[in-house]
């Protein structure tokens, strides 16, 4: 066990060796805790977030490159987060409140149930879709497939193409950005269809030449997919059915994670159709299967969605709250879930964020009192901090 | 008929009449009252000695300013001395106070010279 | 020039000093302070006269985000070096303001030219230059060389480069302020020439 624990912390501790003060407590911490190995007040060496618990609340873990690879290649970390992780040259996520508690949730949900929905909500910038990156770190550890929209407006807000579909009358198929989610998909879970080798159940026929049979893998499924752009968007339907189908049957856990959900049940949209008529969400096909996947009449998942100002338009901004943000018809589709609200740091998480900054030599002024300062001139808000740290 | 000026010249020219040409007084045929400062302002040339040593300094190290740290800095004091002095000059200037003696500043003297002026 | 008569005094920012002060200023008039001072840690009197030397249109929003992007970029990139570097980490300053200063430090000109007229001629003659317009100049001249660039290059992203040469003591900038000292020492037998 001492040895283990010593190989854990010199992994960790590789990148923190040219603070000797920093390896000096880490050396002393050593013997003392067994089961969950603190290197400092700011840092702890726990990587799995299934160990995380109320001790290492407002603590640094790190990622390893290549989970985080896997996991986030296609998005799903705030772009300035990921030019901060590249400075750094570490990816780190704070273990916060809201996280352990919709961790805690998880680890104890009855998955024979129907899907539960937890819908993470908060102000600008409190750190909804970390929050969202550490459950997913989760799921992908504990073999959940994950079904991830890293950032929902996107379909909305700025499709690559936009062309009619083919097989719905007035719908709108989103053929380019269905491809990028499959090929995402397919790299998050790729070692996991590996290992389960799921099935499809029925035949699907795309055109008279082309079709899948039933009993091809869904990597197969996936790759004719990304293969033919065209019926990607069909692709993407035809997989979230198969796997609600296979979860359902209990071959497979699926974790649904979609940052900027109310994207789905906001009215205004930047694509227009032929005849320069504004395309709501509900005539996107690509939409469709992930309300679907986020109905409860299926088994053995999970459903983590963020509502976002950021995802509506502007004159919509008022509030976060989930029922203004995701209108009438969006709160009855997710009615009932479970709220987890994000708030602002609290003075624990702030004075940990500010000794990491430090120890990523971020801030070097360090004056009596900054950090009273920086406190009152970004109100504890996360993303605020970041932005006036930068400058200093 | 164009008379040669060498006749004229032979028996002196005539003088003019004074009654042809009255006399006017274009200035006025009096001192003024005040002096101007002029003079007072002085040469701006200072501390040329500091330019030179500088000059030869930063030309022996190819005008790298780090070899040259004490040519530089003598240069800059003298030159802020000189500019405090003159501006510690030019308040007292201004003061206008006026002290027996015979080296006094244009201020001073047309200071005495009010209290004097010439007759109308 | 003020519009307030000379009798009136500077405004005291840093709060400590105001208590020290305050009953001795309690009856002499005192200037109303700047719009951009503060008595916040972070604030720094060249940074601030930085900025507003990049300020185009008063848009003082704008000249603060291009100055807090620069910093940005120059933090990156010297945060980056310090990974990179084997030994002597300890050289190296990550802190972008410090930077910024040393650059200023290192571009400031001790002499200028000044066309004087002669007998007809011109003569270009070095004279001295106070300790504010030097300040002045460097910085001017770091802006110049940033704004010389290419249209796909943001503003920020050049000052970072320029800030950061100019910190080490090469680049562009400290070449221009050699310059000057060059013409200023072939021109040195005019020097007597001065006035003012």
């Amino acid at each position: 066990m001492f040895r283990n624990q010593l190989g854990n912390l010199s992994r960790v501790s590789s990148q923190l060796q040219r603070i000797s003060r920093v390896e000096l407590m880490s050396t002393e911490v050593q013997p003392a805790e067994s089961a969950n190995s603190v290197i400092n007040e700011f840092r702890t060496a726990v990587t799995s977030p299934g160990e995380h618990s109320a001790l290492q609340l407002a603590k640094f873990y790190k990622i390893p490159a290549e989970e985080k690879k896997q996991i986030f290649a296609g998005g799903g970390l705030p772009k300035q987060y990921e030019q901060q992780i590249k400075t750094f040259t570490e990816a780190c996520l704070m273990v916060r409140q809201p996280a352990l508690e919709l961790l805690n949730y998880i680890k104890n949900a009855d998955l024979s149930k129907p899907a539960v929905r937890y819908v993470i909500y908060g102000d600008n910038g409190v750190g909804k879709t970390l929050t969202m990156a550490h459950v997913l770190h989760y799921g992908s550890l504990n073999d959940f497939l994950l079904v991830h929209v890293p950032w929902a407006p996107n379909w909305t807000k700025r499709p690559k193409e936009s062309t009619n579909s083919s097989t719905q009358e007035g719908f709108i198929d989103l053929p380019f950005d269905a491809a990028a989610w499959l090929v995402h998909f397919k790299t998050q879970n790729a070692k996991l269809l590996q290992k389960l080798q799921l099935k499809t159940s029925k035949e699907y026929v795309w055109s008279k030449r082309e079709s899948t049979p039933a009993g091809a893998t869904l990597v197969e499924l996936i790759e004719h997919g990304i293969a033919r752009i065209k019926y990607a968007t069909e692709t993407t339907a035809a997989l979230i059915s198969e796997l609600k189908l296979l979860s359902t049957g209990g071959q497979c856990k699926v974790l649904v994670a979609i940052d900027g959900f109310n994207a789905f049940f906001h009215p205004i949209t930047r694509i227009f159709s032929d005849n320069k008529q504004l395309v709501t969400p509900d005539r996107i096909t690509l939409t469709q299967p992930f309300l679907d996947i986020t109905k409860y009449d299926w088994t053995n998942g999970i459903c983590v969605l963020s509502v976002d100002k950021i995802a509506m338009t502007e004159g919509y901004m008022d509030s976060y709250m989930p029922r203004y943000l995701l209108g009438k018809t969006g709160f009855e589709h997710l009615d009932p879930f479970v709220p987890v609200h994000v708030t602002n740091y609290t003075d624990k998480e702030f004075l940990s964020c500010i000794n990491y900054y430090m120890d990523r030599h971020w801030i070097t002024k360090t004056q009596p009192g900054f950090e009273e300062q920086l406190k009152f001139m970004s109100n504890h808000n996360p993303y605020t901090l970041m932005q006036i740290v930068r400058g200093l | 008929m164009r008379v040669p000026t060498a006749v004229y010249a032979a028996r002196g020219r005539q003088a003019q009449n004074e009654k042809d040409v009255p006399f006017q007084e274009i200035l006025p045929l009096r001192l003024k009252n005040t002096v101007s400062g002029k003079a007072d302002s002085g040469s701006d040339v200072a501390c040329l000695q500091e330019m030179g040593v500088l000059f030869a300094c930063l030309k022996d190290n190819e005008f790298v300013e780090k070899y040259c740290h004490k040519e530089i800095s003598q240069f800059k004091n003298c030159y802020k001395f000189y500019m405090d002095r003159k501006l510690e000059a030019k308040k007292t200037v201004n003061q206008g106070i006026v002290t027996p003696g015979n080296n006094l500043n244009y201020k001073q003297l047309n200071k005495y010279l009010r209290r004097f002026p010439n007759p109308v | 020039m003020s519009v307030y008569p000379q009798h009136f005094v500077d405004p005291i920012i840093n709060k400590s000093l105001q208590k020290e002060k305050a009953h001795e200023l309690s009856h002499i008039p005192i200037k109303p302070a700047l719009n951009v001072s503060t008595d916040s840690i972070f604030y720094g009197e060249l940074k601030q006269k930085f900025t507003n030397y990049i300020l185009k249109e008063g848009n003082s929003a704008l000249a603060r985000e291009l100055l807090t992007k620069t910093f940005e970029i120059i933090k990156r990139t010297q945060i980056e070096r310090l990974h990179l570097a084997k030994g002597d980490k300890g050289s190296i300053i990550t802190d972008a303001e410090t930077l910024l200063i040393n650059a200023i430090e290192n571009t400031r000109p001790l002499l200028h030219l000044s066309a004087i007229k002669r007998g007809g001629v011109k003569y270009q003659v070095p004279i001295p230059l106070t300790e504010k317009k030097s300040y002045f100049l460097a910085m001017k001249w770091i802006l110049e060389a940033a704004r010389e660039k290419e249209r796909k290059v943001s503003l920020p992203e050049k000052l970072a480069w320029e800030i950061l040469d100019a910190a080490c003591g090469q680049g562009r900038v400290v070449k221009r302020k050699d310059d000057l000292h060059r013409l200023c020492e072939s021109n040195r037998a005019y020097a007597h020439y001065r006035w003012s």
